[in-house]
Order: C-alpha cells, then sequence, then structure tokens
C-alpha cells in the first residue's frame, strides 16, 4: 500500500481541487478577468493561450499549495506544545 | 519502485509534458503576435509617429489626425515611429504591445473586424505626462 492509504489519497486529492477552486475564485475566474472581450481573431486566439496558461498555473499552483496543506495537517504533531500555552 | 519514487518520476514527466506542450501550443501565439504578414497583403499603409506626448497618424493620402480611424474589414499595415524616446502602442482588445524605439520603424498589421472605439495607450513609461498618452482607434461601419 505504501506510505499512504486510499483514505489519504482521496483527502489530497479532494484538498487539490478545493485549494485549485479557492485560487480560481480569488483569482476572479474568467468572468472577473481584468482581460477585455478580444475584437479581432488574432486577439482571441491570444486570449485562448493566456487563459489556457492561467489554469494551467492555477492547476500547478494549486498541487504544490494542495500539498502543502495535505502535508502540514497530516504529520503536524499536535500532542507538542505550540508555545502558545 | 516505491511509491516516493513513482511520485518523483510522476512530478517530473507531469511537469516536462506541461511545459512542453504550453510551448508548442505557444508557437502559432508567438508568429501571430510577431509575423508583419499574419494577415495578408494589406489594403493600405498608416503611418503612426509617437511624441511626448501625443500620437499622429499619417494616412495615404497625406492627411493626419490624432485618432486612427479605419474601416470595417480593412487589413492596415502599421509603421510605427518615435520622435524622441521609446513609446509602446498598445489596444487591449486586440492583444498586443509594440514597442517604438527612436530609429527603428516597426511594423504591425492589423485586422478591423469589429466596429467601435477602442483606447490606444503608450504601454512604456515616456515621461511626466506618459498616463495622458492616450487616443482612440475607431473602427467604422
Amino acid at each position: 500500500m505504501g506510505i499512504l492509504s486510499t483514505f489519504d489519497r482521496i483527502v489530497w486529492g479532494l484538498t487539490i481541487v478545493v485549494t485549485f477552486i479557492v485560487l480560481f475564485i480569488i483569482g476572479g475566474g474568467f468572468m472577473l478577468s481584468w482581460y477585455p472581450d478580444p475584437i479581432d481573431a488574432r486577439a482571441a486566439m491570444i486570449k485562448q493561450y493566456y487563459d489556457l496558461v492561467y489554469v494551467a498555473g492555477m492547476f500547478v499552483s494549486a498541487l504544490f499549495v494542495g500539498t502543502f496543506f495535505y502535508l502540514i495537517f497530516k504529520f503536524w504533531d499536535r500532542s507538542q506544545p505550540a508555545g502558545l500555552e | 519502485m516505491n511509491t516516493l519514487e513513482k511520485l518523483e518520476w510522476a512530478t517530473i514527466i507531469g511537469a516536462t509534458i506541461l511545459l512542453f506542450g504550453l510551448a508548442a501550443l505557444a508557437l502559432p501565439v508567438l508568429d501571430a503576435l510577431d509575423n508583419p504578414d499574419y494577415y495578408g497583403e494589406p489594403d493600405y499603409i498608416v503611418n503612426v509617429v509617437a511624441s511626448q506626448w501625443s500620437w499622429n497618424f499619417i494616412y495615404p493620402d497625406g492627411s493626419e489626425s490624432g485618432e486612427l480611424k479605419i474601416k470595417q474589414g480593412d487589413i492596415v499595415r502599421l509603421e510605427l515611429e518615435s520622435k524622441d524616446v521609446i513609446h509602446s502602442f498598445y489596444v487591449r482588445e486586440m492583444g498586443f504591445k509594440v514597442d517604438i524605439i527612436p530609429g527603428r520603424t516597426r511594423i504591425h498589421i492589423i485586422l478591423a473586424e469589429t466596429p467601435g472605439e477602442y483606447w490606444i495607450q503608450c504601454a512604456e513609461f515616456c515621461g511626466a505626462y506618459h498616463g495622458g498618452m492616450r487616443t482612440k482607434v475607431i473602427i467604422e461601419e
């Protein structure tokens, strides 16, 4: 089974999906994007590529940030004092 | 191969596919941006003269205006020059910027597809009134 159980993998995957959705919302999504509607075919093609890079970048960010959150919550040793008591 | 090694390889291969995939998809976009013949033979040429802090458009018949006026469907070759410092010709809705370097003529071709008025903004800091160096491209039906 390795280090991660099936449950772990599901939680990890969900963490990444939720992080992606949060990034999408705080990034404004497509509807609120600052970039205006293109007025010719070339501009439409350029915007389409920008949108693709935007989503790919968000996916990679979600992968890293989501994994970071998942690791913190899974391996955080709560038995140790936090120093705030 | 244990789980960590699998994960490592999945990350390396995934990142490589993403990188090369995006790079391959960027090629036609770069061609569209840089190719002065992208739309084919132009209907006419407009000379664009940028100076601190105004735009001047010179049409084939010798007339001049402070706004770029073109007809819908026209393929227009812009020949851009600067009188003084570096400026940048930027129309957001058309998705491009062209840096205009003094002493050089930059060429960019546009196709007026959608009628309307759109801002042209200098996108390279060019002095005190850089922010006010804007005019309009007017595409008439």
